[in-house]
């Protein structure tokens, strides 16, 4: 395909994103469904998630009905997580960030799964944390796979030692009975923030980059290292506020 | 006018089958793959948009609204 073909399917795809996105969440508002019930964060407020557990609906519903369990749904996150670290080793960008958000949107399902069948244990628990990390891994190692002749590399590196982090500071905690309800880039932010910063990244490279001249992946590696740096600061936030409740 | 709680599974697949086909156009290059699976995409999509609108255009009446 010619440059110019590419910058005019990547705009056809960018439409086809915003558009969708933009009228499905606003037929969503207009039916002000009740959101109280449902956590938010700063980044992602409950109107947000709530719209967006409305679009998983209809997989957790054919999930229920076939009686997947949800340990099943959480081992399939992580096999097909897999995948996410080939496409960015690959080189395969747009894919990658496509499969982060939609591997990501098990984590979200095993969960609601487990809860409406009656079946959510502190095994499932247990395995869903675990799996997880090992999910978060495969997705920085391909990464670190694509940038192995750069700087990002380090990048990338720093920001997997920051996702385990984040998560390790929590579970330690948590079996010291301590509170640790702190950090601002939690698995679902990150997920969002990788997932769209992957695929933007690739639209905007096809779209101006490569006409304005600029270096392939500039915004990949903007969000690189704004994650590197706040899941960093989020784990610090988090053993700080601990090293507090434990008395320090 | 479309009633978004009906066919909502099909364009929802259909969302993430266009994007896939999107991913291989654009990552691999490969034309008639990524043709292919955009094409099951758009399929996927319209059926769920032919079923929402039908689903809307039948609740119109109770709605008070205009065919």
């Amino acid at each position: 395909m010619s440059p110019l073909a590419e910058s005019f399917f990547a705009a056809a795809v960018l439409a086809m994103i915003v558009l969708t996105a933009t009228t499905s969440l606003r037929g969503f508002l207009r039916r002000r469904p009740d959101t109280s019930q449902v956590r938010g964060s700063a980044m992602l407020g409950p109107d947000i998630r709530s719209w967006y557990f409305e679009n998983l609906q209809p997989l957790e519903d054919a999930l229920a009905a076939r009686s997947v369990s949800a340990t099943a749904v959480t081992a399939a996150q992580m096999v097909l997580s897999l995948g996410i670290g080939l496409a960015y080793a690959q080189g395969w960008l747009f894919l990658a960030g496509w499969l982060v958000l939609a591997i990501g949107s098990l984590d979200i399902i095993d969960g609601r799964l487990a809860r409406r069948t009656g079946t959510a244990s502190d095994r499932g628990a247990f395995l869903d944390s675990v799996f997880d990390r090992y999910a978060d891994t495969f997705a920085y190692m391909g990464l670190a796979v694509y940038f192995r002749d750069s700087w990002m590399l380090w990048t990338a590196l720093f920001t997997l030692l920051g996702t385990a982090m984040v998560s390790y500071t929590r579970a330690r905690a948590e079996a010291l009975q301590a509170d640790c309800s702190v950090g601002s880039f939690q698995r679902p932010e990150r997920t969002v923030v990788l997932g769209f910063g992957t695929m933007f990244s690739v639209l905007f490279d096809r779209i101006a980059g490569h006409w304005a001249g600029l270096p392939p992946d500039g915004l990949l590696v903007a969000v690189l290292v704004v994650l590197a740096v706040m899941t960093n600061v989020s784990a610090v936030q988090r053993i700080l506020h601990v090293d507090r409740e434990l008395g320090g | 006018m479309l009633d978004e709680t009906v066919g909502k599974g099909w364009r929802v697949a259909g969302f993430f089958t266009l994007m896939v086909g999107s991913g291989i156009v654009l990552d691999t290059g490969n034309l008639a793959a990524g043709a292919a699976v955009l094409g099951l995409g758009a399929l996927l999509f319209a059926r769920g948009a032919v079923a929402g609108r039908r689903a809307a255009a039948e609740l119109a009446p109770y709605l008070g609204e205009r065919r």
